[in-house]
C-alpha cells in the first residue's frame, strides 16, 4: 500500500540519519578548523562575535594552525555557517547561507527577529533548551523567525517572548506567492504573544517533535491554504488560548498523535472571513490526546473563543474534516462540539463533518451537536463513537452516518458552555509552560546533515490505518 | 574634439575649393563653405559634453513614479477607507492627490500595523491603533510621492504584508 507519506519519510530520513551517526566534536581538534562551508558561503573575514553568545572564537585557518589548543572541539564536518563561531548573528548567518545550507547555532541568547528569504536552508541549535531566540517582548522583534523562502527547516532550539509569532512560515499574499515547503522539528515555542508554530498561505508542511505553551492565540495555527498538505504530528500543545487552530485551512492536511492538554479551549479547525479561501473544509484529526482543556491559567484570546471555552475540539463554521481515533477525555466543558460560528454578518454554518471510532469520556458532555438555526444535520454524522454524554442524546444514532436522522430537538445552542468570566485572563508573558525542559533535543544534532524541506510535490495521502485510539498515559 | 576642428577643417576646404575653382559640380560645395565656418565660430562648446547630455539629460525633479497597473485610482478625493486582512493590505496600491486622507481598518483577526519602508517617509500607524478587528486609523499625505509600507508584525519592507501610496499632485 503505497500511502506512505512523504513528508514523514523525510522525518524518517532526518530521524535516521540523526541516530546512526557518531558524535564527532571531540574527534577532529586541529585537524581541519577552516570555517569555509562546503556550499562556499562562510565569510572571507572574521566577524566580530557579540559578546552574550559564549565561545565567540576566532576559527579561521591561521588561527586555528598557529593556536590549535584555541580551536573549537568539532571540525565543522557539516561545513555548517556556525553561530556565533563564523557569524556573530543568526541573522547574518542566515543571509549568507545558499540553498542547502545549514545554519548551526551554539548554545547561547539571541536577541534576535531573523528574516529567512533564501530557499532550502536548515536553521539548527545544538541543544533544543540551551539555544534561544529571545524577543524581550518588543514590538521591534515581532517575530522569532519569519519566512519566506520555500523549502525552509528550523530544528532544534527554543524560540520565546515574541511580540507576535515564534517561527512564522508565509507566503506573500500580495503576490499571490504560495510558500512551498517548511518543517519545524524539536523546537519549543514559549510566551509568543500570538502564535507559536505558524504556517499561513503555505503548502507542504511538517510540525513535529514541538513543543507550543503560553499564546494568546493558539501554540499551532495554520492558515489560508486549501490544499495545505501538511501534517502535525507528536508535538504537544498546553497552556495556551486555543491548542490548535486551522482558519480556511485544509485538503490534506493531518493533525495526528499530537497532545492538546491544558488549554483554554483544544483543537479548533474553524472558518473567519478574515482570511481567504473560505469555508474552512477537509481536514483529518486522529489519534490525538485531547483532554483536560479549560484552564483558567492561560490568556484570554479573542471573545469567540470563549463560547467553546473548555471544549477539546470544537468545529465552528468548519466542513468535510474526520475527526477519529481520538482520545478526548476530562475536558471541562465538551469533549467534541459541531457548530455554526457567527462572523460579522456571516453565519458560516458547520456541514459534512464525520466524527466517528473517538473514545470520549469525562467530559462537561462528551459529545455536542450545536443547533444551527434549526438546520437539520447538514450531513454531520457520528458513528462508533465510545461515550457516556451527548445533546441530542444518543448521538450515533440520532445523527449516524449510514441511516437516517432522528429526533433532533434537544440540541443545544452555540451560547451553552459558560465561559470562565474575566477573571481567568493570565497575561501572556507570565503564562506557564510546565513541560518545556522536558523536551528532548533532536538526535544528534551536531552530526545530522542538512535536509531542508524540499522533498514535498508527491504528498499523496496519509495511513490513516496505522493510527490507533491513544492510551492516553 | 572642439570646434575649432571644424575652423582648420573648413580652412583647408576653402583651400581646395579655391585650386578647383572651375570645376562646376563643386560650385555648391563653394556655396556652402561660409555656412560652415560661420557656425562653428558661433559654437564655442564641448561636443563630448553635448553627446553626453544628449544621450542621459539632467532629471528635472524627482523621477517619474512606475504605477503598477493593478493600482486603484483614489485621485481627486479627500478622503479614502482602506481594508486590512490577514495578512495582507487589501487595497494594495493605490494612488491619490496631495492632501487625502487615508483610514486604514482592520478587517481581520490579527493585530496589524503601518510602518513605512522608508523610515521617516511618514508617521506610522502603531500596532495598538489596529490591534482589533474594527479599529481604525487615518494618515494624511500632503505631498506628492511614493510611499511604500509594511505590516512588521507580517512582513518586512520588501515581502509580505505590504502596500503602497502614490501621492500625484
Amino acid at each position: 500500500m503505497r500511502r506512505l507519506l512523504i513528508l514523514l519519510s523525510v522525518f524518517a530520513l532526518v530521524a535516521s540519519a540523526c541516530g546512526g551517526g557518531d558524535d564527532s566534536t571531540d574527534t577532529a581538534a586541529g585537524e581541519d578548523t577552516g570555517t569555509e562551508s562546503e556550499s562556499g558561503s562562510a565569510p572571507e573575514e572574521e566577524p566580530e562575535a557579540e559578546a552574550e553568545p559564549d565561545e565567540a572564537e576566532a576559527t579561521d585557518d591561521e588561527t586555528a594552525s598557529s593556536e590549535p589548543e584555541e580551536a573549537p572541539a568539532d571540525d565543522n564536518a557539516l561545513g555548517a555557517l556556525r553561530v556565533p563561531q563564523d557569524y556573530a548573528t543568526i541573522q547574518e548567518a542566515v543571509d549568507a547561507a545558499a540553498p542547502g545550507d545549514l545554519v548551526l547555532i551554539d548554545e547561547g541568547t539571541y536577541n534576535e527577529s531573523v528574516v529567512v528569504e533564501t530557499d532550502n536552508v536548515v536553521i539548527r541549535g545544538v541543544d533544543r533548551q540551551t539555544v534561544v531566540l529571545d524577543g524581550m517582548h518588543s514590538e521591534d522583534m515581532a517575530n522569532g523567525i519569519i519566512v519566506f523562502g520555500n523549502g525552509v527547516a528550523v530544528e532544534n532550539l527554543t524560540v520565546q517572548n515574541y511580540f507576535s509569532n515564534g517561527v512564522f512560515f508565509t507566503g506573500d499574499y500580495d503576490s499571490d506567492f504560495i510558500l512551498r515547503g517548511y518543517r519545524v522539528s524539536y523546537v519549543n515555542a514559549l510566551n509568543n504573544r500570538v502564535y507559536g508554530i505558524y504556517a499561513f498561505n503555505a503548502e507542504y508542511g511538517l510540525i513535529d517533535n514541538t513543543y507550543a505553551a503560553g499564546h494568546t492565540d493558539s501554540g499551532y495555527y495554520v492558515g489560508q491554504c486549501q490544499p495545505c498538505s501538511a501534517v502535525l504530528s507528536n508535538n504537544l500543545s498546553e497552556y495556551n488560548t486555543l491548542a490548535y487552530s486551522g482558519t480556511n485551512a485544509g485538503g490534506e492536511l493531518y493533525i495526528v498523535n499530537n497532545e492538546f492538554r491544558m488549554n483554554r479551549v483544544g483543537v479548533t479547525p474553524n472558518t473567519l472571513n478574515s482570511e481567504e479561501l473560505a469555508p474552512q473544509r477537509s481536514a483529518t484529526f486522529a489519534g490525538n490526546w485531547i483532554h483536560s482543556n479549560g484552564n483558567p491559567e492561560t490568556s484570554k484570546g479573542g471573545d469567540i473563543w470563549e463560547l467553546a471555552y473548555g471544549v477539546g475540539m470544537v468545529l465552528p463554521g468548519a466542513n468535510n474534516n474526520l475527526v477519529t481515533r481520538n482520545l478526548i477525555e476530562n475536558n471541562r466543558n465538551g469533549g467534541v462540539a459541531v457548530s455554526f460560528l457567527p462572523d460579522g454578518d456571516t453565519i458560516w454554518l458547520a456541514e459534512n463533518n464525520t466524527i466517528t471510532d473517538n473514545v470520549l469520556r469525562g467530559n462537561g458532555i462528551d459529545v455536542v451537536m450545536v443547533d444551527q438555526g434549526g438546520q437539520a444535520s447538514l450531513g454531520n454524522c457520528f458513528g462508533g463513537n465510545t461515550f457516556d454524554t451527548s445533546r441530542p442524546a444518543d448521538i450515533d444514532t440520532v445523527l449516524p452516518c449510514d441511516g437516517a436522522e432522528g429526533d433532533l430537538s434537544d440540541m443545544i445552542g452555540i451560547d451553552f458552555f459558560s465561559p470562565p468570566g474575566d477573571e481567568a485572563n493570565v497575561p501572556y508573558a507570565d503564562v506557564a509552560s510546565p513541560a518545556a525542559g522536558d523536551q528532548p533535543s533532536m538526535p544528534d544534532a551536531l552530526s545530522a546533515p542538512a535536509s531542508p524541506a524540499d522533498v514535498l510535490p508527491e504528498f499523496d495521502g496519509f495511513d490513516l490505518d496505522a493510527i490507533a485510539v491513544p492510551s492516553g498515559t | 574634439m572642439r570646434a575649432r576642428l571644424l575652423l582648420a577643417f573648413a580652412a583647408l576646404t576653402t583651400l581646395a575649393v579655391s585650386s578647383c575653382a572651375d570645376d562646376d559640380p563643386l560650385d555648391a560645395f563653394v556655396e556652402v563653405e561660409p555656412e560652415i565656418v560661420f557656425e562653428t565660430e558661433e559654437l564655442d562648446v564641448d561636443i563630448d559634453a553635448l553627446a553626453e547630455a544628449a544621450e542621459d539629460p539632467e532629471p528635472e525633479g524627482p523621477p517619474p513614479i512606475d504605477i503598477p497597473d493593478d493600482a486603484l485610482d483614489f485621485t481627486g478625493l479627500a478622503q479614502i477607507d482602506l481594508d486590512i486582512q490577514d495578512n495582507a493590505f487589501t487595497q494594495r496600491v493605490v494612488v491619490v492627490s496631495a492632501g487625502t486622507e487615508i483610514t486604514w481598518t482592520n478587517q481581520g483577526r490579527n493585530e496589524h500595523n503601518v510602518r513605512p519602508a522608508i523610515e521617516g517617509a511618514f508617521e506610522p500607524i502603531s500596532t495598538l491603533d489596529l490591534a482589533e478587528k474594527g479599529d481604525s486609523a487615518s494618515l494624511r499625505f500632503d505631498a506628492p510621492g511614493d510611499f511604500p509600507y509594511f505590516c512588521s508584525l507580517h512582513g518586512t519592507a520588501t515581502n509580505g504584508q505590504t502596500g503602497r501610496v502614490i501621492v500625484v499632485p
